[in-house]
């Protein structure tokens, strides 16, 4: 029997990062999750680290942990993300900031240093986490949209960067779906971006699982550099 | 040759040396023999860039687990040099020693 294989979630304490880590679990993998405060909650086949995504050394520590424990890595979901409704006029550069960090230097350092540990099995597939807000040009997301904006362009380049590695680079894209992030977003907004999808129902951390499943399958080996929106946007 | 101190491995430069030469050695295209006067990347190199990624990764992992190092080699800087640092093994060798010294313990 192969070994089994290993999956680094980012963001996995609560939400869809905590989904997906479960239902990795489940599917045979052995899962490294990571968020800045410590997980509540434990699960036989899965691991979990206090780190920042947007801090380098503490990503690097993250990874070369991997690399010494189980000397692979398969799969990273780079979920880990904050938002901020708010319109641009009132943004303070502060909330701007930590956005993009979070977002962006996030998914680029863990990104960067997955396929460090990938290349190495010519083998990897990195997901990265967007939203239906980018295709929609959402109001009172200008800083939220723009750094999912970023996250696309990353996926792009680095599907092409990383194509000759062995290593796939995608994005997902829901629509609202019910966990933390959203849940100060007033009830108007949220039904006013739900009419702007051909399909208005809230999402779920299962709709997520589903595509991330076809995108790091085996056989999905020629797709690459794609972002797969929800809810038909 | 300036030697950098380590509770457990003291990096010198033979050992670095060793280090690049066996990595290369490896990459398919390598030369027969290869020493301090290999020649790298960019003129007379036989490295293209995605077999350069692979060097410096594999020598910044090696470092890493040899001498509980973090170091990056591929910053603005060894980009930007107007002499490549990965021109051969000794420029290599020579920059991995600068970069080391620069840095706190993994």
């Amino acid at each position: 029997m192969s070994e089994r294989p290993v999956a680094l979630v980012t963001g996995s304490r609560t939400g869809i990062g905590r989904y997906v880590a479960e239902r990795l679990v489940a599917a045979g993998y052995r899962v490294v999750g990571c968020s800045r405060q410590p997980a509540d909650w434990a699960l036989e086949g899965y691991s979990h680290f206090a780190a920042d995504v947007a801090d380098e050394s503490q990503v690097k520590a993250l990874l070369t942990s991997i690399r010494r424990k189980y000397k692979r890595l398969d799969v990273t979901f780079n979920n880990a993300g904050v938002g901020s409704m708010n319109h641009s006029l009132l943004m303070p550069a502060a909330t701007l900031e930590r956005i993009m960090s979070i977002n962006v230097r996030g998914t680029f350092l863990v990104s960067r240093e997955s396929a460090k540990l990938m290349r190495q099995r010519k083998w990897g597939r990195i997901v990265n986490l967007s939203t239906v807000a980018v295709p929609l040009s959402l109001e009172g997301e200008a800083a939220y949209v723009a750094a999912k904006s970023a996250v696309e362009g990353l996926t792009r380049v680095m599907s092409r960067e990383l194509a000759e590695l062995g290593i796939t680079v995608n994005a997902i894209g829901p629509g609202p779906i019910e966990t933390a992030l959203i849940r100060n977003v007033p009830k108007g907004a949220m039904q006013s971006l739900l009419s702007r999808l051909p399909i208005h129902s809230m999402g779920t951390p299962e709709d997520v699982f589903h595509v991330l499943e076809f995108l790091i399958d085996r056989k999905s080996d020629c797709i690459t550099g794609q972002v797969i929106y929800l809810g038909g946007a | 040759m300036d030697e950098y101190s380590n509770a457990t491995l003291p990096m010198e430069r033979h050992d670095v040396v060793d280090m690049i030469c066996q990595i290369v050695s490896e990459i398919p295209g390598a030369p027969e023999k290869v020493d301090e006067t290999t020649h790298l990347f960019g003129a007379n190199g036989f490295l293209d860039s995605l077999k350069l990624v692979n060097v410096v990764l594999d020598a910044e992992q090696q470092i890493n687990d040899n001498y509980n190092l973090a170091i990056s080699l591929a910053d603005d800087r060894s980009v930007s040099q107007q002499r490549s640092p990965f021109r051969t093994v000794a420029s290599l060798a020579d920059y991995i020693l600068a970069v080391a010294a620069e840095q706190p313990r993994a």
